[in-house]
């Protein structure tokens, strides 16, 4: 297996304050990794300077092979890395089949109409309600938007910055049951979350964030056993 | 006052307030994307206005015409590169005063350049070629003005509504930092955005110049202002609703000049301002925005 993503010695600095202080980590092909970690470890950060929303200071990002730091976010999504970023941000003034269409902005007519039949299949509910204004849908089904919209871009890796924020625990169950389905498609995840238990549940790889560096790795089941990690995330007591 | 003055008068408000209803869509789509109130939209009509002069002193109107448009759009565009772009990323304040320092630059720029002589505003034959009908006289631009103005309406919200750039507008109005994680060129959907404000301004300052005779470098001021109050009153934003507002101070305002009020012609716009802004600040179609801390 070769890396799809690989980061090195990552830096991001707000002003003068760091957000993230050189972290290295990678992403294999074809599989769930997560960065767990509370708020202000920067998890987003990470995530946004991948896409180049956020200027980096320092370090290298290689995605499929090529450097994309410095890179505009449209050539980014272009070649099949995307994100669904925090709190769904689905565009509540249009509807949610437009919603799906812009998704796959960058796509042409034919690929377009094959990648909304293969996002109706994962969420019969979104054709359902394809005229519905995006702002009108539940928490659940936006979120299910915003995952069925990233997928429109066809990406070969999807990255989703906690897409359990402020969801019913049902609905989060069904969400990251979707999120294997996409991975068992072919495409590569990378999961942002705070809710380690079932990040690390559905990960094969997880990485724990602690204040812009990452302090612990290994597969998310282990991740899961581990003390610090139960005693820091998953609420046991010491 | 007869019954045909009462609609020689109306006929008149209407092709106003056509004119005002082109220049308001300018300050109603900027202000959608980049929620900026273009100050400088006035003068870029004022200057559309002085582009025509000189177009029309060399070419016949046809070409002069879409020289005219052809270099108001490219005005848009450049100011928006210029003066806006920069500040993309800096506090909404900046961008305002921005706008109001290009408005002063294109103000002095056309008086050093074109003095503040007015200059007469050349005629376009058929554009002043009168029609009559039944009792009522009117110059073919006052008959073409709302007719056109309607048109161009139609046309563009059937580009915000069905096609892919209109939807990434849409998009972009509602969050930049999103549209761009879809792929979207901001800047380009921002350029189109002032390219169609300023062809519309073109196009309406055409219409308005050509019933008025005359050019200054300061004629954009006024109707500016105005139809900025237009756009509130509708609902800044809202394109349906600045095309209304433009109507509603057009007619208006040519109603009070016509019962002889016309010293008050201009107070009552701003006065439209004052009352909306106290009983109804989201303007006639407007939506409610909740400001995110």
């Amino acid at each position: 297996m070769s890396s799809l993503l690989d980061i090195q010695d990552l830096k991001v600095c707000y002003g003068g304050i760091v957000a993230l202080n050189g972290i290295s980590f990678s992403v294999e092909e074809g599989q769930i990794v997560t960065l767990i970690g509370a708020n202000g470890a920067g998890k987003s950060t990470t995530l946004r300077s991948i896409m180049g929303l956020v200027p980096i200071t320092n370090g290298t990002i290689m995605y499929n092979g090529e450097k994309i730091n410095g890179m505009d976010t449209r050539r980014i999504v272009q070649m099949g890395l995307v994100l669904v970023p925090e709190g769904r941000r689905v565009f509540p003034n249009l509807s949610t089949l437009e919603n799906l269409k812009i998704g796959g902005y960058l796509q042409d007519k034919a690929s377009e109409q094959r990648n909304l039949e293969r996002v109706y299949d994962l969420f019969p509910r979104l054709k359902e309600r394809y005229w519905q204004l995006a702002g009108t849908l539940s928490g659940g089904e936006q979120q299910m938007l915003a995952v069925g919209r990233a997928l429109m871009a066809n990406p070969k890796m999807i990255m989703m910055d906690e897409p359990s924020l402020g969801l019913a625990p049902l609905v989060v169950r069904d969400i990251f049951s979707i999120i294997k389905k996409v991975n068992e498609t072919g495409v590569t995840v990378l999961l942002i979350e705070q809710n380690a238990n079932v990040a690390l549940r559905t990960a094969h790889q997880g990485y724990v964030m602690e204040t812009g560096n990452i302090t612990m790795s290994g597969p998310g089941m282990e991740l899961l056993d581990n003390e610090e990690v139960k005693y820091a995330y998953l609420g046991k007591s010491r | 006052m007869s019954m045909t003055t009462i609609l020689q008068h109306c006929l008149t408000g209407i092709s106003l307030g056509g004119a005002y209803a082109l220049i308001a869509i300018g300050y109603t789509l900027v202000y959608g994307i980049l929620r900026l109130i273009n100050f400088a939209h006035g003068d870029i009509f004022m200057m559309a206005g002085y582009f025509m002069i000189f177009a029309l002193a060399s070419f016949p109107w046809p070409i002069a015409i879409i020289i005219t448009l052809t270099v108001t759009t490219l005005m848009g565009i450049g100011i928006e590169r210029a003066a806006y772009k920069p500040l993309r990323s800096a506090p909404r304040m900046s961008i305002m005063i921005s706008a109001i320092g290009v408005s002063y630059l294109l103000q002095n720029l056309s008086t050093y350049l074109f003095t503040a002589i007015p200059r007469g505003y050349p005629e376009i034959p058929f554009l002043k070629q009168i029609f009559q009908i039944g009792t009522i006289s009117a110059s073919f631009v006052t008959l073409l003005t709302p007719v056109l103005t309607i048109i161009l309406v139609i046309i563009l919200m059937l580009l915000v509504n069905n096609t892919k750039t209109g939807m990434a507008m849409r998009a972009v109005s509602k969050d930049f930092e999103t549209a761009q994680l879809m792929g979207i060129n901001i800047n380009r959907v921002i350029s189109a955005t002032f390219a169609i404000g300023s062809l519309l301004a073109g196009v309406g300052s055409i219409l308005y110049f050509t019933d008025r005779m005359s050019v200054t470098p300061f004629s954009g001021t006024l109707p500016g202002l105005k139809c900025f109050v237009a756009a509130v009153f509708g609902g800044i934003g809202n394109i349906p609703g600045a095309v209304i507002g433009g109507f509603f101070i057009g007619i208006v305002e040519t109603l009070l000049v016509a019962l002889g009020y016309s010293t008050y012609s201009d107070a009552f716009t701003f006065l439209l301002l004052i009352v909306m802004l106290l009983v109804r600040p989201t303007g006639l179609f407007g939506e409610k925005t909740v400001e995110k801390v």
